[in-house]
């Protein structure tokens, strides 16, 4: 059972991830994988980004827990996505009780200023002199409570706390033959800047302390490294300031070039930057909206896994970059290239897509339909757990899909793959940007009734082979799935 | 057979026929005929309509329970019209051959007879459409819970 | 009026009768059953009239009433010509619905030399002597004679009605034996068993221009016109006297009748459309075979007697019959129901009929009133028990020798008739005028 571990380093990781999230609920397939480890390491426990990512996978997990047996490749929800704790109930190992049972590394609330950290008080002369150089006062009197405010040379220092910790060590227990681990970070960030080339060393050193140190050492590894693609709007009161971001983006990768070792794969993503974020330093108001580049940093995920090992191993390091088919400021599916990315992500997102407006606008409709009944729809809506998660996965206004998709679309360069959800109020035609569902006199494309007839028959097909939400899964992954191929054209 | 099925059953709930002199019209003519018509044309071809060509060679919003409760109060009213009018007409016709009116003090009880026939007839074409409709829903993709679930 | 007018034409179609024996004669009934009811349609396919004897009596007694006309002296022929006229010019047109030609006789006397008593003749022959007077008139044949004669030639072949007509002055040679006139009678009627048997008697007057003979053998008596008495009997099988009486003798359905084990068969019914019904139940009609069956829905008891009315046309029936039906002369066969018959009433009082005209081809009601269930499904008949009628006694006298001034009378017609009425003494059917039967049965 090969697993893939996530190290989502920062805000940028932890938004990577939550794009990642969303194409496997989809129904994208991880190739070379069983299962889905991801780990967020951003100090700031607050970080918005990572709060909504962290509650956007525990909803896939909980989901997914409940899919008994698991959906087939290419359903929804088919990829299991696991905290490192909860590995431990699946493989059975002993629980380690200092391991949280969360997708986030716990810096444990560092609450104190980076001078007390380092003891600075207690620093002989000669030490203090060494810190007033690599370190700006403000550095020093910063509180590291919301992370590193676009400052690697700070986090470099503080992340190497991570090395030690018991999380690290239970990650490397149960890293097996035939894992692999992928880092994602910004390049000029603060967080990602610092941890990701600091974990990669740590991993990849013969005299680590970590157990199973040789299997890491041979593990294939990919790392996406994000560049600069928004700006912050200029704001005196914070530390961070984005015109430095190409400076340090400059920095960085010189660093990179000389010093970043036994790395298998790297994937390069950037943006020319037009659009302004609000400036905020850190904490639960650092909630960038989704943009495209994050999307696209999934796919180098998946790319990375579509490696087999061999190639990896022998041919490494492996330089990718990305580009679109179609030079558009609003990205729909027909300018992404057909070859791959089209071919991987068309699909699986439109069922989603499907998906959402079902539950949204036509389900509250249909209550009385044979299918509805079967899996007792009405009432389990309300009171079932499965069904509270994938509506709080699809609906949620901070971390769901719809809020997602909406983040995409205006951002700049925005993502907009699919119509107004407003237009799919009485039927399913309009979903698709650009590829409408043709209809004529005799067929009325894709209705209501025809998606409910079809969910009829599908329903009592699913029961067979399964049974509970993986009934719905099952049922739905198949109708809409087939409602996609066959009716909107293009795909 | 069906005629001493159909007579039983009328006659249960209307009584003899009144006046006595159309017992035989109604026992050997009309309450087999329309007993058979409403059992299986009302009953049957109803219940048919409504999930086989409905909801099985067409996909239509008409599946649920407040639409079965619609044509079942349909169905009861054509039940019931179906009774009123061929009474009347058979019973027309045996007078008219044999060339005899209904007595005069008779009239009012023979109006009273045939529309509590009428009535029970929408009652059984009620009855029998909920009944054949939970033969042939089964065949129904898309109305097979429709009232309930059972016995699917 | 209808005599006249069938007499006018008769006699210009006797004018070239003698060529041409089809006539456009009046519209009447050519065929052999007058009006065949329902209830005996199955009786009239399975009995049909296959040949009639025809047999005029031409002893002198009779030429009285053929006397030939003389046109001169606005003589315009007798009664009785007129009506044998009509009924041979019927009989004839008959012919070709018979299986066989109708057959005409003269009864003549056995005499030594000719034994023989009846004389064959043919339709012009018989017309020719009613209408121009009898040429050859032998001396009277014995009325016992003439009976058996005719029935001995009737009974060789099935299906065949006789018509007799005659003065039926029967003079026993001894004068004394008046009192074995019944038994003469009857004897001659042994030909036939009484169960295969019916008889018919027509009365009427005719004028009489001629000698008259008594019947107790007193001298003849001239007479110019005086009204005698004639009749038409007519003998044969029950079903088939019925269907000649109405048929060829219709034309004497106003004339004092008797008839004798006659099969009447009045069309009936139970009417299930009265208002106020008594008791709850159905009836089931009858076709021609079967009898109608009434059905209690509910079955009747002491305390909820049930009633049904029994519908009768008696349109066909002779009017002195019709005349004597009553609470008194109709009667119940019962068959153990314990049913009564508790009323019977004309048309005019069935207040019913008012509204409802299948009501009004019947002629009278019985009321029958049942208190128990029946036991199965029995047959009940309503009968109507069969009586001399009145006339037989006015037309009768002892002694005929005052004939002018009695009026028209036949020596002793009561023994004549009261001869046949005990050959028909041990026949039940022959009691009864008729028996509708009527099924009962309740449903559980």
């Amino acid at each position: 059972m090969p697993k893939l571990y996530i190290f989502g380093i920062g805000g940028t990781g932890s938004r990577v991830i939550r794009s990642l999230a969303m194409l496997l609920a989809a129904g994208v397939t991880v190739e070379n994988c069983d299962k889905v480890v991801p780990i967020i390491i951003d100090p700031d426990a607050q970080n918005g980004d990572m709060t909504r990512t962290v509650e956007l996978l525990k909803t896939y997990e909980r989901l997914r827990k409940q899919l008994r047996p698991a959906p087939s490749p290419g359903e929804f929800f088919a990829t299991e996505v696991q905290t490192l704790a909860g590995m431990a109930a699946s493989e059975n190992q002993p629980r380690d009780a200092r391991v949280k049972e969360t997708f986030a590394y716990n810096f444990g609330g560092m609450d104190e200023t980076y001078r007390d950290f380092l003891h600075y008080d207690d620093m002989p002369v000669e030490s203090r002199y060494l810190v007033d150089l690599l370190f700006t006062p403000e550095n020093l009197s910063s509180k590291l409570t919301v992370g590193f405010k676009g400052s690697p040379n700070v986090g470099s220092v503080v992340l190497n706390q991570l090395m030690s910790s018991p999380e690290l060590e239970f990650f490397a227990n149960s890293f097996a033959e035939g894992d692999r681990v992928f880092f994602i970070s910004s390049i000029f960030g603060g967080t990602g800047a610092a941890g990701f080339p600091l974990l990669l060393k740590n991993l990849r050193d013969p005299h680590t302390k970590l157990p199973r140190a040789e299997l890491l050492n041979k593990a294939p590894m990919g790392a996406l490294t994000v560049l600069p693609y928004f700006n912050l709007l200029a704001d005196d009161g914070s530390a961070i300031d984005s015109n430095a971001f190409i400076t340090k983006t400059k920095a960085a990768m010189s660093y990179y070039q000389q010093n970043l070792q036994n790395l298998n794969a790297l994937y390069y993503l950037g943006d020319q930057s037009t659009g302004q974020l609000a400036n905020h330093e850190g904490g639960s108001q650092q909630q960038n909206n989704a943009h495209f580049i994050e999307m696209v940093g999934a796919l180098a995920v998946l790319d990375f896994m579509r490696q087999s090992p061999d190639n990896l191993i022998n041919n490494q390091p492996l330089h990718y970059e990305y580009g679109l088919e179609d030079d558009v400021r609003q990205v729909n599916f027909k300018a992404l290239d057909p070859g791959q990315t089209f071919r991987h992500v068309a699909r699986p997102l439109t069922q989603l897509q499907l998906l959402a407006l079902w539950c949204r606008h036509h389900l509250p409709h249909t209550q009385e339909a044979p299918y509805a009944n079967h899996l007792q729809l009405p009432r389990a809506w309300r009171d079932e757990d499965f069904y509270q998660q994938l509506q709080r996965f699809l609906q949620d206004p901070q971390f769901g899909y719809e809020a997602w998709l909406r983040e995409l679309q205006a951002n700049e360069r925005a993502f907009v793959p699919f119509e107004d959800p407003s237009l799919a109020t009485e039927n399913l035609n309009r979903v698709v940007n650009g590829q409408p569902t043709a209809t004529g006199f005799l067929s009325k494309g894709l209705t209501r009734n025809h998606i409910m007839g079809e969910l009829n028959k599908a329903v009592p097909k699913a029961v067979l082979t399964a049974d509970g939400p993986a009934v719905f899964i099952r049922a739905f992954s198949e109708v809409l799935g087939k409602a996609v191929v066959e009716k909107v054209p293009g795909m | 057979m069906f005629q001493q099925l159909f007579t039983s059953l009328y006659e249960a709930f209307l009584g003899l026929p009144e006046p006595a002199m159309l017992t035989n019209a109604f026992e050997n003519s009309i309450f087999p005929g329309v007993g058979l018509a409403t059992l299986f044309g009302i009953g049957l071809l109803g219940a048919l309509f409504f999930y086989l060509v409905l909801n099985r060679l067409m996909t239509t919003p008409l599946y649920q329970t407040k639409h079965w409760l619609l044509f079942l109060l349909l169905f009861a009213v054509v039940a019931g019209g179906l009774a009123w009018f061929q009474a009347r007409e058979v019973v027309y016709q045996v007078l008219s051959d044999k060339g005899v009116v209904i007595p005069a003090g008779s009239e009012s009880a023979y109006s009273r007879y045939v529309l509590g026939f009428a009535f029970v007839n929408a009652l059984f074409g009620a009855v029998f459409f909920v009944l054949w409709s939970f033969v042939v829903k089964g065949l129904s993709p898309n109305a097979k819970v429709t009232p309930v679930r059972w016995p699917n | 009026m209808l005599f006249t007018l069938a007499s006018r034409n008769t006699l210009s179609c006797l004018a070239i009768g003698a060529l041409f024996s089809a006539c456009s004669g009046p519209k009447g009934e050519g065929s052999v059953a007058g009006s065949p009811t329902k209830e005996s349609a199955a009786n009239v396919a399975a009995a049909k009239v296959s040949q009639i004897n025809v047999f005029v009596d031409m002893s002198g007694g009779m030429r009285g009433f053929m006397h030939a006309n003389d046109p001169g002296r606005n003589e315009t022929g007798s009664e009785f010509q007129r009506t044998v006229m009509d009924l041979l010019s019927d009989v004839n047109r008959l012919a070709p619905k018979l299986t066989a030609p109708p057959a005409y006789y003269f009864f003549k006397e056995k005499e030594p030399t000719n034994p023989q008593v009846l004389v064959p003749s043919t339709y012009a022959g018989m017309t020719g002597a009613v209408s121009g007077g009898l040429k050859n008139a032998a001396r009277g044949s014995e009325l016992p004679q003439m009976l058996s004669e005719a029935l001995t030639l009737q009974a060789k072949k099935p299906g065949t009605v006789s018509i007799l007509i005659s003065d039926f002055i029967f003079a026993p040679q001894n004068v004394k034996d008046t009192w074995r006139i019944k038994t003469f009678i009857k004897d001659a009627l042994n030909a036939v068993e009484p169960a295969k048997l019916a008889v018919s008697v027509f009365a009427n007057t005719s004028e009489f221009r001629g000698n008259f003979y008594p019947g107790n053998r007193t001298g003849k008596q001239p007479l110019n016109g005086e009204q005698l008495p004639y009749y038409i009997w007519v003998l044969g099988d029950p079903a088939l006297v019925g269907q000649v009486d109405g048929g060829l003798l219709r034309r004497l359905a106003a004339q004092p009748q008797a008839h004798y084990n006659v099969a009447f068969a009045p069309p009936y019914a139970v009417p299930d459309f009265l208002t106020d019904p008594v008791g709850n139940w159905t009836v089931a009609e009858g076709t021609g075979a079967t009898a109608p069956v009434v059905t209690f829905t509910k079955k009747p008891t002491l305390g909820k007697p049930a009633e049904i009315v029994v519908a009768l046309d008696l349109n066909q029936l002779p009017a002195s019959i019709v005349g004597q039906v009553s609470a008194n002369t109709l009667r119940l066969a019962e068959a153990g129901t314990g049913a009564t018959l508790t009323q019977v009433f004309p048309l005019a009082q069935m207040p019913d009929a008012r509204q409802q005209p299948a009501l009004k081809k019947y002629t009278h009601f019985a009321r029958l009133r049942f208190v128990q269930a029946p036991a199965g499904a029995p047959t009940l008949h309503l009968e109507l028990a069969r009586t001399e009628p009145a006339w037989v006694a006015a037309y009768s006298t002892a002694s005929d020798s005052g004939i002018k001034k009695q009026g028209p009378k036949t020596y002793y017609l009561k023994e004549v008739m009261a001869g046949v009425a005990d050959y028909f003494a041990d026949e039940p059917s022959a009691q009864r005028v008729f028996s509708l039967p009527v099924r009962v049965t309740a449903r559980d």
